[in-house]
């Protein structure tokens, strides 16, 4: 628990509300997109490698240069990234806030809540971290939160639709 | 929860269904068959199809084109096969007619399909968007119709194809009023909690039995105008421009060029006629809980849209349109189809007060004057909360257009310069709401709010506003919403969407 807290990172300017309960998402997201990011670029070397092996050109190498390069930057978008997606439950709506160049903050209220669902893939089951996911009537809603721990998670679907139920309002 | 009903009527589907057949009746527990000619119309498609596939073959072997078919006997083994399929076609759709069955029920629609798939599904009557009639040609000359009942749902669509029109009628004017039941609390008709009466609509209000009549029309546009609103469109001067580039590189003999230009010169100018042919004779009427739309010159189109289905109004102007000053509304209601154009349009072309008609008759509650207000100008005009002068640096054209203003019951728009768009969203509608800054938006100290819809043509955003006042608006616009909502929730709460139930055989 203590973890998220001090992840949660410099307050986002936008909707500064005072005393808004902002809750960060776990740091082991970090972790769960890292590792991805560096599958890629672990992928990528040993093709540029092989292929300098087999054509025996300094090229291919200068593009491993490249793809290092990559990797550093994407790691360190990835901790950023992690690090701005902050959510807080208010008593009409969800809000969930996220990015650092591009910043987004979508509000969903719980009467407009039609299904909340909760998904985790291998890797993210393995670290013990789910995302949850609101639908509303609106296609281009996008309100997720990725990487909570999975009691939290579950903890969270079941309290959205309690007050989805309870505020319910049709389309 | 929602399938507990359902479950219920599946286990009593097949007894029901065997007394239908055994005693033969068209009704029995007022389920109802389709209309018998349906499995040879449907059918009929087919064979117009295949009499089109044909034709066409036929067409590139006279041009001199390799042919898909090969001729004599050949031919005629195909023609077999294909009359042979046909039959089969129309045989499965016959089978399929006889053991569709529908019943407009005290509380939901209910239909009854598939042969070796059994369906059960239901739509409540408090979940229809949108109630449709289309006649397809060859149904306007038999004289029946094919009623779409529009559930929020993709895919929840029920069709009853094919009912003899008057039925059809009936089915829609009677679903249109178990369904007009408005979950939004208007100050003038507080007395909504007042019994309803047999047929669903509200017995105490004097007001629907005045609105009764069916043919209280409110905007009729006249062919011509739709003939000049197409020709002022941005794609009418294109292809006058591609025209002109054809007959050009015609008298010039630059042969690659022909086919190309003729080719971009069909495809828009196919779709301009196209939307011609769905738009013409277009009909705007009232009806006791919203809107009628008529339109359609070789398939006849009517849908029926309960006013506080619809989830926003978009006035737009494209640039052209202001030498006459005309508008076209369209509007957002959740199932109805996005890509097929013209499902979502309220009026194709129309004057100022006639497009302001529409709003008020969908929005009665709506201040006028502000959306009046927001057709023309920027800036603060007409009480509006507008993008600071800064945002000119990211939107010089628009700049300070972009703006909303928000009336008792609705959050205006506004935005574009060039093609002027006001859209008018209802409190008790907003699905979600989002604010987003980029990175110059966030120099400039700027902020987005983007007011999210169902999918339809109007993408409601209220752009480059001060940082601090847009994340005031997106406050302020939760309370509201959530206020008008409560209201609809004390108003009657609805559950439950349609419910489809398949059962293996």
């Amino acid at each position: 628990m203590e973890e998220r807290q001090g992840w949660a990172g410099p307050a986002v300017e936008l909707y500064a509300g005072a005393g808004v309960p902002w809750r960060g998402v776990s740091r082991r997201l970090v972790t769960a997109r890292g590792l991805v990011v560096s599958a890629v670029a672990v992928a990528a070397l040993a093709g540029l490698v092989l292929l300098a092996a087999l054509t025996g050109s300094g090229l291919p190498l200068w593009g491993c240069g490249a793809v290092l390069v990559g990797w550093l930057l994407a790691l360190v978008v990835v901790r950023r990234q992690v690090g701005a997606i902050s959510w807080a439950e208010q008593p009409e709506e969800l809000v969930i806030r996220r990015g650092r160049l591009w910043r987004t903050l979508v509000s969903v209220p719980y009467g407009r809540l039609q299904f909340a669902d909760m998904q985790s893939g291998p890797l993210a089951r393995r670290l013990g971290i789910a995302r949850v996911e609101v639908h509303t009537g609106a296609v281009h809603t996008h309100a997720h939160i990725p990487g909570l721990p999975v009691e939290e998670a579950e903890a969270l679907r079941s309290r959205l639709i309690e007050r989805g139920e309870s505020q319910r309002a049709g389309l | 929860m929602t399938d507990a009903p359902g479950a219920g009527e599946q286990g009593r589907a097949p007894g029901t269904d065997q007394q239908g057949r055994a005693l033969g009746t068209e009704q029995q527990d007022g389920w109802r068959r389709l209309h018998p000619l349906s499995p040879l119309l449907r059918g009929g498609v087919m064979v117009a199809a295949a009499g089109a596939w044909l034709v066409s073959n036929q067409l590139d072997t006279l041009f001199g084109n390799d042919s898909e078919l090969p001729g004599g006997r050949a031919l005629a083994l195909v023609a077999l096969a294909a009359v042979l399929f046909l039959l089969l076609v129309v045989l499965g759709s016959w089978l399929s007619w006889r053991v569709s069955r529908f019943r407009v029920g005290p509380t939901s629609l209910e239909v009854r399909t598939g042969l070796l798939f059994r369906q059960h599904r239901q739509v409540r009557h408090d979940r229809v968007q949108a109630i449709d009639v289309t006649r397809p040609l060859l149904a306007r000359l038999v004289g029946v119709s094919e009623v779409r009942v529009r559930a929020a749902g993709t895919g929840s669509d029920v069709r009853l194809a094919f009912l003899a029109d008057s039925q059809a009628r009936a089915v829609r004017d009677r679903l249109a009023a178990l369904a007009g039941r408005s979950d939004e609390l208007e100050p003038a008709a507080g007395d909504r909690s007042g019994a309803p009466g047999a047929d669903g609509r509200p017995a105490a209000t004097p007001a629907p039995a005045g609105l009764r009549s069916r043919h209280d029309s409110i905007v009729r546009v006249p062919a011509e105008r739709l003939v000049q609103a197409a020709l002022y469109s941005g794609q009418a001067l294109s292809l006058l421009a591609a025209l002109v580039l054809l007959a050009a590189s015609a008298a010039v003999h630059v042969g690659p060029a022909v086919p190309a230009i003729a080719s971009f010169v069909l495809a828009v100018g196919g779709r301009r006629a196209r939307q011609l042919v769905r738009e013409w004779n277009f009909d705007v009427a009232r009806q006791p809980d919203g809107i009628r739309v008529r339109h359609g010159l070789t398939e006849l189109h009517t849908s029926s849209i309960p006013a506080h289905r619809i989830q926003a109004v978009q006035l737009r102007q494209p640039l052209l349109w202001r030498l006459p000053g005309w508008w076209r509304v369209e509007i957002n209601v959740a199932g109805v189809a996005v890509g097929k154009d013209g499902d979502a349009v309220a009026l194709p072309v129309g004057t100022r007060d006639e497009a302001l008609e529409i709003v008020r008759v969908v929005r009665p509650a709506t201040d006028l004057r502000a959306v009046r207000a927001g057709l023309v100008g920027g800036g603060t005009d007409g009480g509006y909360l507008a993008a600071p002068a800064r945002a000119r640096w990211l939107a010089p054209v628009v700049g300070t257009r972009h703006g909303a203003a928000s009336t008792g019951d609705a959050l205006l728009v506004r935005s574009g310069r060039l093609c002027r768009v006001l859209t008018v969203v209802p409190h008790a509608r907003t699905q979600s709401l989002t604010l987003r800054q980029e990175p110059f938006e966030r120099v400039l100290g700027l902020a987005s709010l983007r007011l999210l819809s169902t999918p339809g043509p109007a993408d409601p955003w209220v752009r480059h506003l001060d940082a601090a006042a847009a994340t005031a608006l997106l406050n302020a616009q939760v309370a509201r919403s959530s206020r008008a909502r409560a209201l609809a929730n004390a108003n009657g709460p609805d559950f439950g969407d349609s419910v489809a139930l398949r059962p293996q055989t």
